[in-house]
């Protein structure tokens, strides 16, 4: 089952990269455990994030990523505080097809 | 000093009943009912008409209202709701308008069908006004809402209701943005459900209780006339409905319309696989010279065929007014519910909130209690509960085949404010809302591309006032308003461009005008991305002091960027209330909506386009997208292709394969 552009769901619960089926997790616990994260300056994220953080805050902001270990696609982008974890996760519950 | 909770302010913390308990607590009114068995008769066709003629209703009493009202906001804007509700106060069909507002309106008709049955009583003729947001009807005070009960045979068939941003009801600063507020007695006070309108008179009175608390008092009076005469064409054409149908038949079709748009939803969910979809909503500040930033916390989980939305974890409510209620609360979820759950389903809330379950901790941003500060709630605590309850539910769609073409990344981040008050050009006092962030950017698709200024997913038919409109209504001259490069999520496909203003002001006998500014987003940015879309880019606002746009003007040229204005930069915070002099401009930069995807992965011919019609720069085509352009504008393949492998390696910090044999 196909659970996002880059990410596909196996009837044992594993969940593989849908570019190059390398595992990356399993659907209850962390679908992406195996995965790489990396933690940039916000303004890495491009010229659309305008001013630096800084200006107006004094807590910590920056660019979250994860990736596929097997071919490094992008898996996952926030831009957060980094003094707090990251809330964004996902699981599910129902069997998949193969 | 801290937020303690009032003693005495509890009755006013409305949690929305079921109609039968709604039914019990409302003794002192008699209300029109019918049961299954009226519903079960119904034949198909007299469904479908009445069906029709109910959501065209409510459509007529927007119509209505933009007719009668004189403020922007509402008659080009369309930021405003229409619903019609059953006796019980379930909400049976919403105009497509506001959706936030309609989605809270049943709280604040039930409250009174338990406070106010037995006095002031309900009559032919009667209408309510409302604008206390823990009660319910609106997001904010700015919200103010008239229902009215519609009496057939001395009972309560249903109720009608219209609710509309007022542009000033007081507060310490003008359009009741209190920016250095800490709590709710800095700013407009609620006024809980009021018999405005007594056998179809306005109750002189109370309108003048109300009106006295304004700036502009004549604009709000004139506002409340036409929202009494939106709720007077939704009754005419209501009873006109019962004396061709019947009670009977009409009153099943509101039933049977809550009950198919709840069966409906409950098969879609049940269609979708099982889990939990955990996100999270940032707001920078929450009153001027404010530099934490807080987070609402969702953990959505769908099983079967219901939806919980769980906010356990949220910040605490905080000095400032930045809070919303559990009104705005609700205002977050419906219209995603709506809008990416419901797109083939009737809008009936009434039956929608049937399946969905809400916890919240009484307290927190997006719940707070009486006396927390909620004067910008709709496009704060309301507008990021809406953000994080899109990036959940279009998660949860992603994993479906046919229902993920449904799901849009986080569109237009917040609202970014401007309100203007002072003397107009024909010297009256004046106090407005900018509303060109009306204009947003969508959010991308799985498929295609984010609307660029598409609007916004809760105002369907929300709408960006022409510029001229602005100018004629108002003291300012335009300089520019368009499309910003690069404000659109970075994606497989890109989120829709945000856009900019640019304004003097022009005119006003007192030459500047008063400015308050309230846009958070600029430390980080609020339109999220899916499947590693970037969100799209930050809020920007900057006033120009002392630039030289009348020496530009004198040698015939209109500027067109920031530099070419001259004059002293300040990058504004989040909240701040100042003055906009006669030499000085106003630039103010909103966000666009979400992206899909790797932007890795997209379509080089897709990026060299977007850089030819200047929604993407060369710079992040080249470092976001790893995109290399020819010089006649299109993509090359080759150095794109290896340019995309080095991006990829360095990212994850892997070293850079030797690409020169290629
Ligand atoms: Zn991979």
């Amino acid at each position: 089952m196909k659970i996002n552009d880059n990410l596909r769901l196996l009837s044992g619960g594993n969940v593989v990269c849908n570019h190059c089926d390398h595992q990356l997790g399993t659907s209850v616990g962390n679908p992406l455990a195996y995965a790489i994260r990396r933690e940039r300056p916000s303004q890495d994220a491009g010229p659309g994030v305008r001013a630096p953080a800084s200006h107006f805050t004094d807590r910590p902001i920056g660019l979250r990523q994860v990736f596929c270990p097997g071919c490094y696609v992008l898996l996952a982008t926030e831009i957060a505080p980094t003094d707090e974890p990251s809330y964004r996760h996902w699981e599910l519950r129902s069997q998949a097809e193969a | 000093m801290p937020l303690i909770q009032i003693a005495g302010s509890e009755r006013f913390a409305y949690q929305p009943k079921s109609a039968e308990q709604t039914r019990k607590l409302a003794s002192g009114a008699r209300l029109h009912t019918v049961d299954d068995g009226d519903i079960d008769v119904l034949d198909p066709l007299t469904y479908e008409v009445i069906r029709h003629r109910l959501a065209a209703i409510a459509g007529e009493m927007g119509d209505g209202l933009k007719r009668m009202s004189g403020s922007v906001v509402v008659t080009d804007c369309n930021d405003f709701g229409a619903t019609i509700l059953d006796e019980c106060g379930d909400s049976v069909v919403v105009g497509l308008y506001n959706t936030q507002l309609a989605a809270s309106v049943d709280m604040a008709v039930k409250w009174t069908l338990e406070n106010r049955s037995r006095q002031a009583g309900f009559h032919a003729g009667d209408m309510f006004l409302c604008n206390d947001p823990w009660v319910g009807g609106g997001l904010h005070q700015n919200d103010v809402t008239v229902f009215a009960p519609l009496i057939h045979d001395g009972e309560v068939f249903a109720w009608t209701a219209v609710v509309c941003h007022q542009v000033d009801l007081g507060g310490v600063s003008p359009g009741s943005w209190s920016v250095e507020g800490r709590d709710v007695f800095w700013e407009s006070t609620p006024i809980p459900p009021v018999k405005i309108v007594e056998a179809g008179n306005i109750r002189s009175d109370i309108e003048d209780m109300y009106l006295r608390r304004s700036r502009v008092p004549r604009l709000i009076a004139l506002d409340l006339r036409a929202k009494i005469g939106a709720n007077n064409i939704a009754q005419e054409r209501l009873t006109a409905l019962i004396a061709k149908y019947g009670a009977r038949t009409v009153k099943a079709v509101m039933k049977r319309m809550m009950n198919d748009a709840e069966a409906r939803l409950r098969a879609k969910l049940q269609s979708l696989p099982d889990g939990a979809w955990s996100g999270v909503a940032h707001q920078d500040s929450f009153r001027h010279s404010d530099r934490n930033v807080y987070k609402i916390l969702l953990t959505m989980t769908k099983r079967g065929d219901s939806l919980k939305f769980d906010f356990t974890g949220t910040d605490k409510e905080t000095e400032g007014f930045a809070n919303c209620t559990f009104a705005g609360l609700r205002g977050g979820i419906m219209p995603i519910v709506l809008t990416m759950l419901c797109g083939d389903i009737p809008w009936s809330p009434g039956g929608l909130y049937r399946c969905l379950d809400i916890v919240s901790e009484p307290g927190t941003i997006n719940n707070c209690n009486f006396p927390a500060g909620i004067g910008k709630a709709s496009v704060a605590s309301a507008w990021a509960t809406q953000n994080v309850v899109s990036e959940c539910v279009a998660g949860m769609l992603d994993v479906h085949p046919d229902h993920r073409k449904s799901l849009m990344c986080v569109c237009c981040g917040t609202w970014d404010l401007a309100v203007l008050a002072g003397l107009d050009q024909r010297g009256n006092p004046f106090v407005t809302m900018i509303c060109d962030s009306m204009a947003g950017g969508l959010g991308a698709r799985v498929d295609q591309d984010g609307v660029d200024t598409g609007g916004l997913n809760c105002i369907p038919m929300g709408r960006v006032a022409d510029v001229e409109i602005n100018e004629f209504s108002f003291p300012m001259l335009y300089l520019w308003r368009r499309e910003e490069t690069d404000s659109g999520g970075p994606g497989r496909f890109r989120g829709g461009m945000g856009g900019s203003s640019c304004f003097i002001p022009h005119d006003s006998p007192i030459g500047g005008v008063h400015l308050v500014v309230s846009a958070t987003g600029k430390a980080l940015p609020q339109a999220t991305g899916v499947s590693g879309g970037y969100p799209a880019g930050t809020q920007y606002d900057v006033l120009k002091r002392n630039a030289r746009v009348a020496e530009l003007f004198g040698a015939g040229r209109i500027p067109s960027t920031l530099e070419e204005i001259g004059g002293a930069a300040d990058i504004l915070e989040a909240h701040l209330e100042t003055e906009l002099g006669e030499q000085d401009v106003y630039y103010t930069h909103w966000q666009g909506g979400g992206g899909y995807g790797d932007p890795l992965l997209r379509d080089p011919v897709l990026v060299a386009r977007d850089v030819g019609a200047r929604k993407v720069s060369p710079s992040a085509a080249n470092d976001v997208y790893g995109v290399l352009l020819n010089s006649d504008g299109s993509a090359d393949e080759t150095a794109t292709r290896r340019r995309r492998t080095q991006i990829r390696c360095e990212r994850v910090g892997e070293p850079v394969p030797n690409q020169a044999a290629e």
